[in-house]
């Protein structure tokens, strides 16, 4: 069993998720602390499965995100961010203790082991399991660093001290803190409690990991991992779940559990303060349960918010860490202008649904349309956006096959296609994608030269893609659709014949907006392109969801978030 | 071990290349031959521990790892010895 709530102080809440074992008792305590960006992002759903199972050892574990990431209160890049991760996992051990849980452990994944082992010299902690960990912040900022400029490109460090790694940002001075902090034999010695570290068997040359791997200490335990590559380092929708891995940390666990269990009473909070709107009311945020899938869903308002809804959605399987925290900025901001926003997850994604060794993506599969149709039957908006990041805009704007929407913004959307795919087929895409082949080079060379009308006949019976196709829905009379479109997605566009779709579209009477960008990745991890297409899909809702009772457009004033 | 030979075993064991690194081309873009940006970075990492250098801010672009040639000039330069 699994429970949503809000944790820490009121002023500065923390999204958590607590994994109870059956009965309402539990042996122990395990507080999982994730790593930081797109580590976060891969690594999500591995986190939940760590919970089961840890739950069904009759050990309690709790997720949570840190201040600024995820779902919780603050900014990712303020300057004192270091101190509030330090504080979330402070308040997420006393959670657990006030819960009931009489011994707690730690757990930190990839870089969240830097801030685990950190506040393992600090609390009281009975153990210590750093999972492919980071054992240098210096190392991990260069990689982190290295991978933006390679994978990203573009200016990292910024006026204001913000510095943008791959789906984050930092502060100079959070980034000078993590800078500072390693892990050694020495280091997890002093610490006095029993540590396992996982290793990645890759990684053995690395003269760090090798004096862990040999250390020659009774508290420290060393093990030899492979799982980790496969998770993290492809493309989510080809991530494998490290199942033998996992098994070995969580057995390591459980022989350190005491036999006894005690009996758990947590506090559950699904209602949050999360900022000021400028008119002085409270944004809050309330965590529901939708549907027959138990879709998770966090409906962000303000005393001054209308019955419309714009609800968001997240990019490929993710969730909303990483880039895909735009939905949260955007919830909050919109609610401090009066509008009510909802994000949630679908099927297979982040908190919806248990996690299950094999599962196969939903990408582009009608499940998540009906997950969204769901959402709507729950929350029944008299006006409606639809706002969503390559396949959750691919969503949005299938609903409006049914569910018509003042407005659709699609950000990055490459896929056109309306007939949805098969559970997993996605993942068989997008192996194959990367593999040239002869028809795929034939079918590119013919559609460059058929005539449009032969195009606009075999695009209709879904042969290949045509925004036309998708557009269609979204774009009927009193509807705006937007697509935002990154460089290399502009691309895409026009080689599907996106322009000659939008005008043959705008010449049927359709509001069709097109807004390109110079520069920014498909999937939001550079930073600007998360602060262009942030302000110009709150310029569209401004423009095209007028608040009730309200003839002028509506102020452009900030919310203060907690 | 050469110089070569260990940046050859850093490629087969980090660069994901669809072949072993030694039969690659010295001159062969690695990304067409299946490296991908993380494992380009773990090449870095595993070079820097391989021959206890470190690859400056300027030098951690696309280039730098696109070629067993590029990324042997750059380690030559960083080396204290040469080969």
């Amino acid at each position: 069993m699994m429970v949503d709530t809000w944790l820490g102080d009121p002023e500065t809440p923390l999204l958590g998720f607590l994994h109870l074992p059956d009965g309402g008792v539990a042996r122990s305590g395990v507080v999982i602390c994730p790593p930081f960006g797109f580590d976060q992002v891969q690594a999500y759903r591995a986190m939940r499965f760590v919970g089961q199972e840890l739950a069904g050892r009759g050990i309690a574990a709790l997720r949570f995100d840190y201040l600024g990431e995820g779902d919780s209160s603050g900014s990712t890049a303020a300057s004192d961010a270091a101190e509030g991760w330090m504080a979330s996992i402070r308040h997420a051990i006393q959670y657990l203790r006030d819960s009931g849980v009489q011994q707690v452990a730690l757990l930190g994944l990839g870089s969240g082991s830097l801030v685990a082992a950190e506040a393992a010299a600090t609390e009281d902690v009975a153990s210590l399991v750093l999972w492919d960990p980071e054992l240098s912040g210096r190392r991990f900022i260069r990689k982190q660093r290295s991978l933006y400029e390679l994978a990203v490109g573009g200016t990292q460090d910024q006026a204001d001290d913000s510095n943008a790694l791959v789906a984050f940002s930092l502060h100079s001075t959070a980034m000078e803190w993590l800078k500072v902090r390693e892990t050694t034999v020495a280091s997890l010695t002093a610490l006095g409690i029993e540590t396992l570290v996982l290793g990645r068997s890759a990684y053995a040359a690395n003269p760090a990991l090798g004096r862990l791997a040999a250390a020659e200490v009774d508290s420290i335990h060393f093990r030899s991992i492979d799982g980790q590559e496969g998770l993290l380092e492809v493309p989510g929708e080809l991530a494998v779940l490290p199942v033998d891995d996992i098994g070995a940390l969580v057995d390591w666990l459980d022989q350190r559990a005491p036999a006894v269990a005690s009996a758990l009473t947590p506090v559950i909070t699904p209602e949050a303060v999360v900022g000021t709107a400028p008119d002085g009311g409270d944004i809050v945020e309330r965590l529901h349960r939708v549907g027959e899938h138990d879709l998770f869903a966090i409906e962000t308002t303000s005393a001054a918010a209308d019955d419309n809804l714009v609800v968001l959605q997240p990019g490929a399987s993710e969730h909303r860490v990483g880039p895909s925290r735009f939905q949260v900025l955007a919830a909050r901001e919109l609610a401090g202008r009066g509008r009510r926003a909802v994000r949630f997850d679908r099927r297979i994604t982040g908190d919806t649904t248990e996690v299950v060794p094999g599962e196969p993506t939903l990408m582009f599969a009608q499940e998540w349309v009906d997950d969204t149709h769901a959402l709507l039957a729950r929350f029944a908006p008299t006006g409606l956006a639809m706002v969503g990041l390559c396949a959750g805009g691919w969503v949005g704007a299938r609903v409006a096959e049914q569910h018509p929407a003042l407005l659709t913004v699609l950000m990055s959307p490459n896929y056109y296609k309306t007939t949805p795919l098969k559970p997993g087929h996605y993942s068989v895409l997008a192996a194959e994608a990367g593999k040239e082949s002869r028809l795929r080079a034939l079918k590119g060379a013919v559609k460059k030269h058929i005539p449009g009308w032969l195009w606009r006949v075999m695009s209709r019976l879904q042969l290949f893609h045509d925004p036309a196709v998708l557009l269609a829905a979204p774009s009927r009379p009193g509807s705006t659709v937007a697509v935002l479109l990154t460089p290399a997605d502009a691309v895409n566009f026009a080689v599907r014949r996106g322009p000659e779709a939008v005008d043959r579209l705008t010449r049927r009477g359709a509001d069709v907006r097109i807004i390109n960008y110079s520069v920014g990745d498909h999937s939001l991890y550079g930073e600007q392109i998360r602060h262009e297409m942030m302000d110009d899909l709150l310029a569209l809702v401004e423009e095209t969801m007028p608040r009730a009772g309200s003839g002028a457009a509506a102020t452009m004033t900030s919310a203060t978030l907690a | 071990m050469s110089r070569l030979d260990t940046i050859h075993g850093v490629l087969d064991t980090h660069g994901k290349l669809g072949s072993a690194a030694a039969t690659v081309p010295a001159g062969a873009d690695l990304f067409a031959h299946g490296m991908t940006s993380h494992a380009s970075v773990n090449v870095m990492l595993a070079l820097e521990d391989a021959f206890e250098i470190e690859f400056p801010d300027e030098l951690l672009t696309k280039a730098t790892f696109g070629t067993i040639e590029a990324i042997a000039a750059a380690v030559d330069a960083l080396s204290p010895v040469a080969a």
